[in-house]
């Protein structure tokens, strides 16, 4: 990376103000860098059916709840295990499964019950809250926001959200970058210093408006070639960019899981999107991603019985997705609690076994080396991280 | 710093100052504003909907016939026209009804069919669902925006947009009797989100068993195969006695589903949360407890009577002494650069003075596309939401195009900065304005400050 010329860059965007004021345009520094490994979280919108994407087609029950929506031993889907087999739409996903570079987490939830809100539970999931009634921590800011607190020589550019939205995950007293593909800045110098100084006076667009003029350029020297459009695909090259620079964590969303109608053909593109990121991920890492640990995180599963659509209704037990060289190998993780009726988490979802911050919090030791008390404390607080989760090597 | 009484009117509750009309301040005359645009007559009607839908199935028997066969260039041809003319028809009703905001001398009515079309979220789901989509406020909101909520509420309820959205088109009683003939079963999306999003709120005491239950009264509440518009399918409809927030109700009965409706609507956590909703909406994210409490007793009194909670928003001395502390959202911002530099209705869409990319395209751009919100939750309302680092590149890339089209058009950017904030301009911003180097990006500076994009 030629320093010279982001210095310069970044030099040109001070215009006036204080550099120091603002870690973005302070120089460059590897002294305290925040390790060398890579954590992607990619949060799946809408509730994933963990059912249909890593489908328990061993367990004799799973043909009475689901009469019509199985894919086991159809075309293109994958057996894992004699147990579980990946959907057809995940199986770009096989060669990764082969090289022990892939895994699942079945049976897994937040505290997270009953009222089955996409809402309100992807909120919880992403603060990492602890009250069992689905309350969010009092600072309601992101777990993955606390956890750079605890992160040795982080800064502003050390995780980014990718993407148009706003993501709960990485709000909080942290700094964090925010950006998408299709983000560009077309003011000149000139009428951008014009601009710093009538934003001056509010804090929201200001901080906004520096941020868009530094990532601007930083995305500039990643190469350039910016796929300007917002798919699962250009989601996880700008990361992968953002990662081989200085970022160490980045995380974005995919949407469309939520497959109440015709789940059969819906679930498709969401699953396709889901396999394309990992796999844009791995090719744009390069030697990185045997360093990198990708978590896919969703708000809860789905009913284990199809609904009246040939869909599936809000759940409780899910499914986490992990991939990357950090993986100790290719495993279906997590304890399977049964689709027999009485198995079913109130005789309508599958059951959870385990809380999947535990899982989440095991991560970011394995990743980031950070403490358990820490993580027990500041990042999940109220959750116990118990027995190594063992899901890295 | 209490602002200007007309500038609270065009920016807080209105869509921004227009040259040659002076925004109505005061309570009375903004309330009959709702009354005047509920009587309105609909820019998308029932022979609008339909001609759409005949669009739509012109398209469909092209690809119909084209489907699996080798076709020749010209029929290939006929199908891309098809599907051109498709969009273009939608897209003329959405650029229709932001035609209609630009020109609109009743800001206030108009912002408020605007909150009450993104309270009861639709978003464009496939090709066959726009036309729906399309005449959804005129038909279900608007009409309403001056009488009761109930009512709203139930006209939504029956209205081919939200049926489709919320896949309540496709759910069946499991006991009903067309279940017995063939495979239908229940689908509880729309009831949850009924509970969940558009009455009650989340936080409120019901369960699964309400949600459960509400799903089974509303079967038989379909979709007309043919034409497409409501009605009551009797044949789908769940046989039973169902226990909803402590009343039971009757299975199998339009009426009595919607008396359930009504009974949900009457409930005062949903006099709660949408008082606080319109207060977060009109004034701050965390708007203050003594306007909320104002609203929530309007709201209870009148039993949802929307004119009367309107008229208690407008009434509020909060309301006119509260520093501008919102957002624009994208459309709004469009609008209001729109207003203020008097375009008209004529001046918008594709080869006009403003083309699509800088008013459809350029709300989508912003991440506010017409009909593609995120979820049946809608647009967020927060302001950190919309000005985050990438939407910020956006609104500037915006603002700087815009300003060039302003400059097109003879425009000069300290007059548009006078007729789009009046009183409510800052110095430092008139005074950057002037300073900029050339027009276009003293437009663009007008269009991506905290003045214009506050309210």
């Amino acid at each position: 990376m030629d320093l010279t010329r982001r210095a310069l860059l970044r030099g040109g965007l001070t215009l006036g103000c204080s550099a120091a004021a603002f870690p973005l345009m302070t120089r460059v520094t590897f002294a305290a860098a925040p390790g060398d490994n890579r954590l992607v979280v990619i949060v799946l919108r809408g509730a994933l059916d963990g059912l249909a994407a890593v489908e328990p087609y061993g367990d004799r029950d799973l043909a009475a709840m689901r009469p019509t929506l199985t894919t086991a031993g159809k075309k293109g889907s994958v057996d894992l295990d004699g147990r579980f087999a990946m959907h057809p739409a995940l199986s770009p996903l096989a060669p990764l499964w082969g090289a022990g570079e892939l895994s699942f987490v079945h049976a897994v939830s937040t505290p997270y019950r009953d009222k089955r809100s996409h809402f309100d539970g992807q909120d919880l999931l992403e603060n990492g809250g602890g009250r069992a009634d689905g309350g969010m921590t009092s600072g309601r800011d992101g777990w993955l926001n606390r956890a750079l607190g605890l992160l040795p020589g982080a800064k502003a550019q050390t995780a980014i959200a990718v993407g148009r939205e706003n993501m709960l995950l990485l709000d909080g007293d942290n700094p964090a970058l925010s950006w998408s593909p299709d983000s560009d800045l077309a003011l000149t110098p000139q009428a951008l210093d014009l601009y710093r100084m009538i934003s001056a006076q509010d804090p929201l667009f200001d901080a906004a408006a520096r941020e868009a003029a530094a990532l601007d350029a930083e995305r500039d020297m990643a190469g350039g070639e910016a796929a300007r459009r917002v798919d699962a695909a250009s989601l996880a090259a700008l990361s992968a960019d953002m990662l081989r620079g200085e970022a160490r964590i980045a995380a974005f969303s995919l949407g469309g899981y939520d497959t109440h109608r015709d789940q059969d053909r819906t679930i498709r593109k969401p699953l396709g999107q889901l396999a394309e990121a990992i796999t844009t991920l791995k090719a744009g890492l390069g030697p990185i991603w045997e360093r990198t640990a990708v978590m896919c995180v969703t708000e809860f599963g789905r009913t284990a019985r199809e609904n009246g659509s040939r869909g599936t209704d809000h759940g409780t037990g899910g499914l986490m997705v992990y991939a990357g060289g950090a993986l100790s190998g290719a495993k279906v993780h997590g304890d399977w609690p049964g689709l027999k009726p009485s198995d079913l988490y109130q005789d309508r979802d599958l059951a959870p076994t385990d809380d999947l911050r535990r899982h989440a919090a095991w991560t970011l030791r394995g990743l980031f080396g950070m403490e358990i008390p820490a993580l027990e404390r500041e990042v999940f607080p109220g959750v116990s991280m118990g027995s190594e989760s063992r899901i890295l090597a | 710093m209490t602002p200007p009484r007309d500038a609270v009117a065009a920016l807080r509750f209105g869509l921004g100052f227009r040259p040659g009309q002076n925004p109505e301040a005061e309570p009375a005359a903004m309330v009959a504003q709702l009354a005047a645009l509920a009587g309105a007559r609909p820019l998308v009607g029932d022979a609008e909907t339909l001609a759409l839908r005949k669009e739509l199935m012109e398209f469909r028997r092209i690809r119909a016939a084209t489907r699996g066969k080798a076709v020749g260039d010209d029929m290939r041809a006929r199908l891309e026209e098809e599907r051109r003319e498709l969009r273009l028809a939608v897209e003329d009703a959405l650029l229709a009804s932001m035609g209609r905001a630009v020109a609109t001398p009743h800001g206030f009515a108009e912002r408020m069919a605007r909150f009450w079309r993104n309270h009861f979220a639709v978003a464009i789901k496939f090709r066959g669902h726009a036309p729906y989509v399309a005449g959804y406020e005129d038909q279900a909101i608007r009409p309403h925006v001056a009488g009761r909520f109930a009512d709203m509420l139930k006209a939504v309820v029956r209205h081919p947009a939200m049926l489709i959205y919320l896949d309540q088109y496709k759910s069946a009683g499991p006991n009903s009797r067309a279940a017995e003939r063939r495979e239908l079963g229940l689908n509880e999306n729309l009831a949850r989100e009924i509970l969940e999003l558009h009455t009650l709120g989340v936080g409120a005491a019901y369960g699964q068993a309400d949600v459960d239950a509400l799903a089974r009264l509303l079967t038989g509440f379909a979709v007309r195969t043919r034409g497409r518009s409501y009605e009551y399918r009797r044949a789908w409809a769940e046989p039973g006695r169902f226990e909803l927030l402590g009343r039971a109700w009757e299975g199998g009965s339009e009426a009595q589903t919607l008396a359930a409706l009504d009974a949900i609507a009457s409930h005062p956590a949903t006099a709660r949360r949408l008082s606080h909703k319109l207060a977060r909406h009109f004034l701050a994210d965390e708007p203050p407890e003594a306007l909320v409490k104002a609203l929530e007793a309007a709201w209870r009194d009148s039993d949802g009577d929307l004119t009367a909670v309107s008229r208690a928003l407008v009434s509020h001395p909060l309301a006119w002494s509260s520093p501008f502390a919102k957002v624009r959202q994208p459309q709004e911002a469009v609008i209001a650069a729109l207003r203020a530099a008097g375009a008209g209705p004529a001046d918008i869409g594709p080869g006009r003075a403003y083309g699509r990319g800088l008013t459809l395209g350029a709300a989508a751009q912003m991440g506010q596309g017409l009909f593609d919100m995120p979820g049946p939750d809608g647009w967020p309302e927060e302001g950190a939401a919309w000005i985050t680092p990438g939407a910020m590149a956006k609104r500037l890339d915006w603002a700087t195009r815009m300003g060039a089209a302003m400059a097109d058009a003879g425009l000069d950017p300290r007059d548009l900065a006078r007729a789009a904030l009046r009183g409510a301009l800052s110095e430092k911003t008139a005074w950057a304005i002037a300073a900029a180097s050339q027009k276009r990006e003293g437009f663009a500076l007008l269009l991506a400050s905290p003045d214009f994009n506050r309210r």
